[in-house]
Parts: C-alpha cells; sequence; structure tokens
C-alpha cells in the first residue's frame, strides 16, 4: 500500500526516527503472513488471549505500549505526530491488540488524571507490563444510556467500602484481575452526586462472573455480580461521591478509544477486496459506478475519520482530557464501520447469507459475522442516541432535552 | 386492471380472515426454541411438522395464478400467510412448494417428502433473472440435464426438481428431474438463519419436459414473480413483528426516568421503520394483485423496495433494545438473521432495478 498523504506532514529526525523504530519492531515481531486477508490468527478464545498477552509483553519491552502516556508513568510523552505516525503504522500491519488495550486507553489515563500516588505507581506500570489484566464495570442492567441510574451500593465500613449489585457488558471480565468499578455511594444524594469510582480486585471473595453469549455465538461480555465485595479505602478514585465526574472523563477516553480507525481502514479495504471479487454478470461489482460511488463515499470519511480520531486519541492517550467532541468522532467511527459491515452483506449478495462452515461462504463466513458483530458497534461504549445527546448539548449549545440528566 | 371497490373490500375481507386463522395456527404450532435448534444446527427441527400442519389446512393448495374468489386462495391470500410465516419466524416450504405446483399445475400430495422445487438461482450472479447456464441434450427419445444449481430451499428435501435449461439449438425449457436418482448430487448449504437450502449438481440426469420456448419463458416469469412477491411479503411480516417487540419494550424500557419510547429520538426512529413495512406491504399486496406482465413488473417494485429497507427494520429494532440486543438469548437477532437471509436470496437489485426502470419507461411511452 502507498504511503498516506499524512504523513508526509514535516518530519522532524526524531519523528523519523520513531517511525523506523516502530517498523523495525513490527518487522520483527509479527507473525508471518499477518495482517493479509488471508492470515486467520488464533481462532480459539484462549490462544487469543494468550497470543494478545505475548503482543503486550513485546509491546512493553520495547517501550511502545503507551506512548502517549507520561514519561513519568512509562510512556514517552510522544505528541500528535508520533501518535499519527504508531497509529499509522499499527493500522498499516494491522498490529494486534495488547490484551490490555482498554486499561491503557481509558483506565490508565483515568487513574493519571485521578489516582493517588500510591494508585500511579501500583497500577500503572502493571497495566503497561500486561501483569495485571483489567476490566470495567459502569453498565447496569437497568443502567446503560442512563449510567448515572446506576444501583450498585458500595457502603464505607471502617476502612472498607461494601459493594454490592450487578454489572452488564463488562468485557473481559472473565480473565481480568481487576476492575474499574462504578457504584452509589450516597443514595440520599441527586443521582449523579452520590457515585463513587472504585478499583476492584477480581479475586476478592463476593464475585461472580457470568458470560453472555452475543448474537455472533462468541462471548466477549459478562455479568460481573458483587455480594457484599469488601474493598480497601485506597482504591477509591479521587473524592468520594466524585464518581460522576471522573466516570464521564473515562467514557470520554473510551470514546476516543473507540473512535480509533485502524478498523474502519481495514473494513474498507476489505470492501475493496470483496468489489473486485465479486461478480455479477461476469463483471466485477468494483466496476459498476454505483459501487464505485459506495465505496468512494466510504473511502472519503474514513479518511477523515483518521485525521479527527487522531487527533482526540493523541490528546486523551496524553492525559488531557478529551472535549465532548470525542462524542463526534465515536459516533461517526462506530457508524461508519457499521454501514460498510452492512454494505459487504449487500455486495455479497446470496452469498451475504452463508455462514461460517457452509460450502461456498465468503471469506470463512465473516461477511455476516462482522455484519452480527457490528450491530453492537453502535450501542458499545454509548449508544448513538446518547452520543448524539451529548453533542447536541455539549457541543452545540443546545438546550438539555428533558430527561436526559447531567 | 380495475376492480370495483365492493370485489376490493370482499378481497380483503378474504385476506385478513387468512392472515389471521395463518397467526393462530402458527401461535399455537410453533415456538421461537424451534427455530433456535435449526440456528444451532440441529437441522430441520420441527419444521417438517409444521409443515404437515400446514398441508393439512390446505394451504400448499393456493393456486396464486388462479382469479380471485371466495372459495379459493390465490397470490394476496398466499401472501398473508406467508407475513404470518415471516412474522412467526416459522421455517416452511409453504412458498417453494406453491411456486413448484403453480408449474406442475398442482399435480402433487405436497407431503414434506413429495416437494417439487424450482431450483433456479446458480454460483455465478446475474440481472437476468430468467438465464440458466444448465444444458439439456435429448436422447434415446427424452432429455438429459447437466447442470449446477445453488442456493435452492428446500433443495435436498425435495422429491423433485424444476429446472430450466437450454438445448444445443438455444431453445430454453422447462424439466423436471426426480431428485434421487443418478447424477443428482445434494449438498447442504447453511444459511445465517438455519433454514434449510443447497447446492445442486446435475450431470446427464434423465428428465421430462414441462414446458418449451415462449410457454417456459412466461411459465418460468411467473413462477419468479410469485417467488419475489411471497418472499418479500415474508420480509415485511419478519420487519413487521420486530418492529412490534420494539415498539413494545421502548414502551416499557425506562432510562432517565421516562419510558425511552418518550424521545423523539427513538420515535422517528420507530416511525420511520414502520413506513419502510407500509411501504414494502403496499406493494406486496399490489403485486399480489396483478397478473402476467404487469405482476412481474410490480414485484420487482416490492423486491426493489424490501432491498432497500426491510433489513433496516430489525436492525434499527436491536438498536432501541440496546445492549440487550446484542445477546443470543434475546429474540430480536432471531428476525435480524431471518431478514437478512431471504434479502441476501431475493434477487439480483440491479435486475429489479432495471424492470422497475423499464416499466417507467413503458408506461410513460
Amino acid at each position: 500500500m502507498k504511503r498516506r498523504a499524512d504523513l508526509e506532514l514535516h518530519l522532524t529526525h526524531e519523528d523519523e526516527a520513531f517511525r523506523a523504530e516502530v517498523r523495525a519492531f513490527l518487522d520483527e515481531c509479527l507473525p508471518a503472513g499477518w495482517g493479509t486477508l488471508e492470515y486467520e490468527g488464533p481462532r480459539d478464545e484462549a490462544s487469543r488471549v494468550e497470543f494478545q498477552r505475548e503482543w503486550q509483553r513485546r509491546l512493553f519491552e520495547a517501550g511502545l505500549v503507551a506512548i502517549a502516556w507520561p514519561k513519568e508513568y512509562g510512556g514517552r510523552d510522544a505528541g500528535f505526530v508520533q501518535q499519527m505516525i504508531y497509529d499509522s503504522e499499527m493500522a498499516r500491519r494491522r498490529a494486534p491488540d495488547p490484551i490490555n488495550r482498554s486499561a491503557i486507553a481509558y483506565i490508565g489515563p483515568t487513574i493519571i488524571q485521578w489516582g493517588s500516588d500510591w494508585q500511579k505507581g501500583h497500577f500503572l506500570p502493571r497495566i503497561l507490563s500486561g501483569d495485571d489484566v483489567w476490566c470495567q464495570g459502569f453498565s447496569e442492567p437497568g443502567a446503560g444510556s442512563d449510567l448515572a441510574a446506576i444501583r450498585t451500593r458500595a457502603v464505607l465500613d471502617g476502612d472498607e467500602f461494601v459493594l454490592t449489585g450487578q454489572k452488564v457488558w463488562t468485557s473481559k471480565a472473565h480473565l481480568a484481575d481487576w476492575c474499574y468499578v462504578l457504584a452509589r455511594t450516597d443514595p440520599s444524594a441527586p443521582k449523579h452526586e452520590g457515585l463513587s469510582c472504585f478499583l476492584v480486585d477480581m479475586r476478592t471473595p463476593g464475585i461472580t462472573v457470568r458470560p453472555l453469549r452475543q448474537i455472533s455465538g462468541r462471548s466477549e461480555f459478562n455479568e460481573v455480580f458483587f455480594d457484599e465485595v469488601r474493598v480497601p479505602r485506597r482504591c477509591l478514585v479521587g473524592e468520594q461521591n466524585a464518581g460522576w465526574r471522573i466516570a464521564n472523563s473515562t467514557l470520554r477516553y473510551e470514546r476516543a478509544g473507540l473512535s480509533r480507525t485502524s478498523r474502519i481502514e481495514r473494513r474498507l479495504e476489505i470492501l475493496v477486496a470483496l468489489a473486485r471479487e465479486i461478480t455479477v454478470d461476469e463483471k466485477p461489482r468494483w466496476e459498476d459506478p454505483i459501487v464505485r460511488e459506495h465505496l468512494a463515499r466510504f473511502a472519503v470519511r474514513v479518511e477523515a475519520l483518521r485525521n479527527l480520531a487522531a487527533r482526540a486519541n493523541a490528546a486523551s492517550l496524553r492525559g488531557a482530557s478529551p472535549g465532548p467532541e470525542v462524542s463526534i468522532a465515536k459516533l461517526l467511527t462506530s457508524e461508519l464501520d457499521q454501514a460498510m459491515a452492512d454494505y459487504a452483506m449487500d455486495l455479497a449478495g446470496p452469498y451475504a447469507a452463508l455462514v461460517r462452515g457452509s460450502p461456498h461462504a465468503l471469506k470463512g463466513g465473516n461477511v455476516p459475522l462482522s455484519y452480527l458483530i457490528m450491530r453492537a458497534a453502535t450501542i458499545g461504549g454509548g449508544t448513538s442516541e446518547i452520543q448524539r445527546n451529548v453533542i447536541a448539548e455539549r457541543v452545540l449549545g443546545l438546550p438539555r432535552s428533558s430527561g436526559t440528566g447531567k | 386492471m380495475t376492480r370495483n371497490l365492493e370485489e376490493l373490500a370482499g378481497a380483503e375481507e378474504r385476506r385478513i380472515a387468512v392472515r389471521e386463522a395463518a397467526a393462530d395456527f402458527l401461535r399455537r404450532e410453533w415456538s421461537l426454541s424451534s427455530l433456535r435448534a435449526c440456528i444451532e444446527g440441529d437441522g430441520l427441527a420441527d419444521a417438517p411438522a409444521l409443515w404437515e400442519g400446514m398441508r393439512r389446512l390446505g394451504w400448499h393448495e393456493i393456486d396464486p395464478f388462479a382469479a380471485e374468489s371466495e372459495g379459493s386462495l390465490g397470490a394476496t391470500q398466499l401472501c398473508a400467510i406467508a407475513e404470518e410465516t415471516g412474522r412467526a419466524l416459522a421455517p416452511t416450504p409453504l412458498v417453494p412448494c406453491v411456486v413448484g405446483r403453480a408449474i406442475l399445475r398442482g399435480t402433487q400430495m405436497a407431503r414434506f417428502s413429495e416437494l417439487a422445487i424450482l431450483a433456479h438461482g446458480e454460483g455465478e450472479r446475474t440481472s437476468d433473472r430468467l438465464r440458466t447456464s444448465a444444458v439439456a441434450v435429448e436422447a434415446d427419445g427424452g432429455f438429459r440435464l447437466t447442470g449446477e444449481k445453488r442456493f435452492v430451499p428446500y433443495g435436498r428435501e425435495a422429491e423433485r426438481l424444476i429446472v430450466g435449461a437450454t438445448t444445443r439449438d438455444g431453445a430454453f425449457g422447462l424439466y423436471e428431474v426426480e431428485a434421487e436418482t443418478t447424477g443428482v448430487d445434494r449438498r447442504a448449504l447453511r444459511l445465517l438463519d438455519g433454514s434449510p437450502c443447497a447446492e445442486i449438481r446435475l450431470r446427464d440426469v434423465d428428465a421430462k419436459p414441462i414446458a418449451r420456448d415462449d410457454e417456459a419463458r412466461r411459465v418460468l416469469r411467473d413462477a419468479l414473480s410469485l417467488e419475489t412477491i411471497a418472499r418479500c411479503a415474508e420480509l415485511v411480516g419478519v420487519a413487521d413483528r420486530a418492529l412490534e417487540l420494539a415498539v413494545e419494550y421502548a414502551k416499557t424500557r425506562v432510562a432517565f426516568d421516562r419510558p425511552i419510547g418518550s424521545f423523539q429520538a427513538i420515535q422517528h426512529r420507530l416511525v420511520n421503520l414502520r413506513a419502510h413495512v407500509e411501504v414494502a406491504r403496499a406493494l406486496c399486496q399490489g403485486a399480489a394483485r396483478a397478473s402476467g406482465e404487469e405482476r412481474s413488473a410490480l414485484a420487482s417494485m416490492a423486491a426493489f423496495a424490501a432491498l432497500d429497507d426491510l433489513r433496516k427494520v430489525p436492525e434499527g429494532a436491536l438498536q432501541v433494545f440496546g445492549g440487550i440486543g446484542t445477546t443470543w438469548e434475546h429474540d430480536i437477532h432471531l428476525f435480524l438473521r431471518r431478514a437478512a437471509t431471504l434479502t441476501a436470496l431475493l434477487g439480483e437489485r440491479s435486475g429489479f432495478r432495471e424492470d422497475v426502470v423499464r416499466h417507467l419507461e413503458e408506461t410513460l411511452a
């Protein structure tokens, strides 16, 4: 693939050296054949997890796991340009995610912004090394879009908080060593004012994890039940009852993380490959002007989002809490990702109905599988509806719609 | 074709009566847990038993080309039933069975083991719906067929297959072959919604001619438009029920201390989805009432609208359910799978588009 226009920025010697370093690392560490459309990688979950752990260890050893984090916490203080280089090189080679991607992208930055010295000293290095795998316990069955409606209680008892409640959509909970939990510490306060954030050791007695099967057939999420789980006071993040502000900064980091564009770039490439491969009336779809119109539209948006998302991401990973603009990036990226997966179904025609294991399934049945998986893109990390509310209120400054709270 | 309002009202009454009977039957005889068994790979599960029940009600005997009268079930009623099987997500060979019988003029009993199925799809996609690459060779006073068919619903369950083929001198004909005979090789394709589908290879298979030349083309065209209309009707049913579930949920799920259905974002989404359903249903019913070339053009219109809009309905419904809608145990993905499968197998969009545009040209000329 040709070098992309954004890297034609005026790179300093330092930036050039950095790019060479990332490339050398990827050359050395990626498995042979990685990133081609044919490469399948580890299929079952256990080997996928093991692979991601190993990948994080290698990134860590090379000092490349969280380059935008401040130097004092193990990052490199990388600025926008280097983050762009990093993202773009990783995307170009389809590099896998480190096991702790979400912790690096949003839990770590939250601890950097709000955590105590002890929390920073203890947790940040272990997030980077991958020694601790993290999950995040925010959503509950009765509190998704309306996150502040959570009911999980944390009651101070001596020097410990006692947590009781249920979380849902907790990815990696079945693997996690630690969980970042939002809980209610003051039930008598207005709903946004009685919340606090905790760092909870998943080995504490009273925690039960139950996997949730998704419509794709995979199980990546869990329900997590807390039954009188005792959490030491030093694991409270920031001030007690200041949790809503802290959680919101985490959500912005999360949105920034969810708006990274490697996935939509990959999907665009897959679409183009499909369009070239699939024929109707013995002509590749790629030659059909209507198909070209669609692909051009997708390509233009992917290009725009690469810029938009890189900015949000770079600011976010530096620990500068990103603004509500990241909602725009998350909204557009997830909707585009989903739209492209939907369009792959249209392109594939009857072959869109053939699943993995069927004769003649396209690319191992990946077209319908991605279609199913992508339903969650506009739901997880804040639904499109919520992102639009946030943008309307905080970016455009429109009056709050009644009922949507803070 | 013009009809007086009284006739139309009578037809509408009969349509509603049939629809209610179908809904009632399916409520009693079919549950989504049986469908889950099909998707999890248990083959047909309870589908054959369901079909026997439908056959006992005489639904397989619908004559979709008959002029509608009080005594007979026509295409409008077929669509009404198909819409209900769509709503119930019931996998039945109703549509392929009626299509097959229409071509063969209703000679068969149509038990599950006696289905005669039109095998027309192929691996190579084409916008010319009548096209076939199968070849017929005259031999020993009969015909022998060679060709490959793909995406054939109930193709492995069928007793007989109906295949279009061309002879060496270019004459098109429709033929009937016994499915359990030398030279027929059938294998299952696995579909997203768990319904049965096959790929069929024919090598030098004995075949009985059904129709030739213009008559064969006309019969095939009519059969395919009928199939298109009925599948669209089924899609309308799938979409309609998925939307209904989302609407019910929007009334009860509370966020920000209000039912989510009170938020305009949700209301407008649901209204738009309802509009998709209404448009497609109106087109289906119009096409079902028409006949001949007019029905063919209207069927393509229904298909064009269905391809554009109907898969979006369960997609949008799932969005309203939010996280819970992305879980296996929730039913909404079953509707999504069925809608995506029906959409995928409906036919080439470019073919329908050209039909619509041709019709537009002709009506303006």
